[in-house]
């Protein structure tokens, strides 16, 4: 049944999409993370920093 | 009315600065022109498609037009810094607004005034007839393009690529108004009545307004310090 | 700490929430009785329509915020949130599109859905373009929420425009039809838009928080070449 190929299609690309951005949300946030530490003293992380 | 009172001074003050150069209003109706000239050669010469497609082609021509000289409204405040100047006057700052779009929308109404009989011309189409109920499909197709593109224009001003980013900006947003007007003016062109059109022309007025309300507080809350 | 925790395990409920949405979209509901499988299609593509419009909705309301209190984290909840929402939106296209192929036999059609959706993309993308294109934050916040905002009233006018002109030149054809949804297959759809909402909420944290380390790191930039 090639309609097959059409729901692999669909459901592929849109979650394949969701999870390449979400890893490249997390990269750049690791990256990001990595270049504050080297810049300012360690300080108790996490979130609610301003 | 201190209000009323600014309103008119704006749309005085940039009617005699056209009038004395005569610059945006020329450029405005030669590429509109030019761009009438290039839809005539983009169809097939004598189909009786583009009968079909005209009033589309019009206001696209319009669009364009419009994007030029709404896009050049605020630059001679730009250059001489007059913006700050004006938003000092007393008063609401949507005042300021309501002149710029006084002024934008006689621009591009008296281009249109010129641009109209040329396209009947060009198409063949006979605008005697529905003449008033066309003036008025315009006049309200042109406000309600002109009260979110003199917002647009005033938030682009001072940007890199203005002349690329306020057309991207402006052209998805004035959608509503510009199906409205070009369906109405083809039920015009065909011999409805303005009755057969009413029901568009409602819907543009309600494009209209809600456009000019949005717009009006969008204007204030962009010239907020 | 914590709120790196609980952001994580937000994660971990949404990854286990689309794995439970994917299992009921394939095996628990029935096949479609006119389409077949491919109707199947429905249960990513239209919780990904909702998660755009509500992403869009919260770039709304982060805009009026902004606009409102001068916050510089509505501004980073609205630029995160478009971000998410353009990609979520072009991913509805395309789902979209797919399913329109085998289903009405046409890659594309300009029904009112879509030719808002499409028109949808294209006004995010511009605000995301006017962001990219101003560089003094405050500057940048306060433009990009005016779009925002206009952007966001523009989209119900768009769709009654076109659902008014589709009317005009083409007979309504091409709906999903008034017939009710069996019961298993509302659930699974619910079920979905649920899941994918998860997934959203946890982008959008791990978003807000890349434009909150970046605001910070540009601090500390600043305040490294003043003390050198």
């Amino acid at each position: 049944m090639t309609n097959l190929a059409f729901i692999l299609a669909a459901y592929s690309i849109t979650l394949g999409a969701l999870a390449a951005y979400g890893m490249l949300v997390w990269s750049r946030l690791r990256l990001a993370e990595h270049q504050i530490a080297m810049m300012a003293p360690p300080q108790e992380g996490g979130y609610g920093q301003r | 009315m201190a209000g009323l009172r600014t309103i008119y001074l704006l749309l005085a003050k940039d009617l005699l600065t056209e009038l004395r150069n005569r610059e945006t209003f020329t450029v405005m109706l030669f590429f509109a022109v030019v761009v009438l000239f290039l839809f005539h050669f983009s169809l097939h010469p004598e189909g009786g498609d583009t009968k079909l497609v005209a009033p589309g082609l019009l206001w696209l021509a319009v669009m364009f037009t419009g994007v030029l000289g709404l896009g050049r409204s605020f630059q001679a405040e730009r250059e001489n810094d007059c913006l700050e100047q004006l938003l000092l006057l007393p008063g609401d700052r949507g005042n300021v607004y309501l002149g710029k779009l006084a002024g934008n929308t006689v621009f591009m109404l008296a281009v249109e005034l010129l641009i109209i009989p040329l396209f009947g011309l060009f198409f063949a189409l006979d605008l005697w007839g529905p003449l008033l109920p066309l003036l008025a499909v315009a006049l309200l197709g042109t406000v309600g393009f002109a009260a979110i593109g003199t917002l647009f224009s005033a938030l682009t001003a001072n940007l890199r690529a203005r002349e690329v980013l306020f057309p991207l900006l402006l052209f998805p947003l004035v959608v509503p108004v510009m199906i409205a007007t070009v369906t109405a003016t083809s039920t015009v062109l065909n011999g409805g009545t303005l009755a057969e059109a009413g029901s568009w022309l409602k819907l543009l007025g309600a494009f209209d307004t809600i456009f000019l309300v949005v717009a009006y507080l969008g204007f204030e809350l962009l010239v907020e310090q | 700490m914590i709120g790196r925790v609980l952001a994580n395990g937000l994660g971990v409920i949404a990854l286990l929430a689309v794995l439970a949405g994917l299992y009921l979209a394939f095996f628990y509901a029935p096949p479609d009785a006119l389409m077949g499988d491919v109707q199947r299609i429905m249960y990513i593509h239209v919780p990904t329509a909702w998660v755009a419009f509500f992403a869009f909705f919260v770039v709304f309301v982060a805009s009026l915020l902004y606009l409102g209190k001068r916050w510089p984290e509505a501004d980073r909840l609205a630029s995160a949130s478009a971000e998410i929402g353009v990609l979520f939106t072009a991913l509805t296209l395309i789902a979209g599109s797919i399913w329109g192929k085998p289903t009405w036999g046409t890659w594309w059609t300009w029904d009112a859905r879509l030719t808002t959706t499409a028109l949808l993309l294209v006004i995010y993308v511009g605000y995301l373009m006017l962001r990219s294109f101003v560089d003094e934050s405050e500057r940048r916040a306060r433009l990009a929420a005016l779009v925002g905002i206009v952007g966001f009233i523009d989209v119900p006018l768009i769709y009654v425009s076109v659902l008014w002109f589709r009317t005009l030149h083409q007979p309504p054809s091409l709906g999903t039809g008034g017939s009710k949804m069996h019961e298993a297959m509302l659930f699974t759809l619910l079920f979905n838009v649920g899941a994918y909402t998860l997934v959203y909420l946890f982008l959008l944290v791990k978003r807000v928080r890349l434009e909150s380390l970046r605001a910070i790191s540009e601090m500390l930039a600043v305040e490294k070449v003043r003390h050198d």
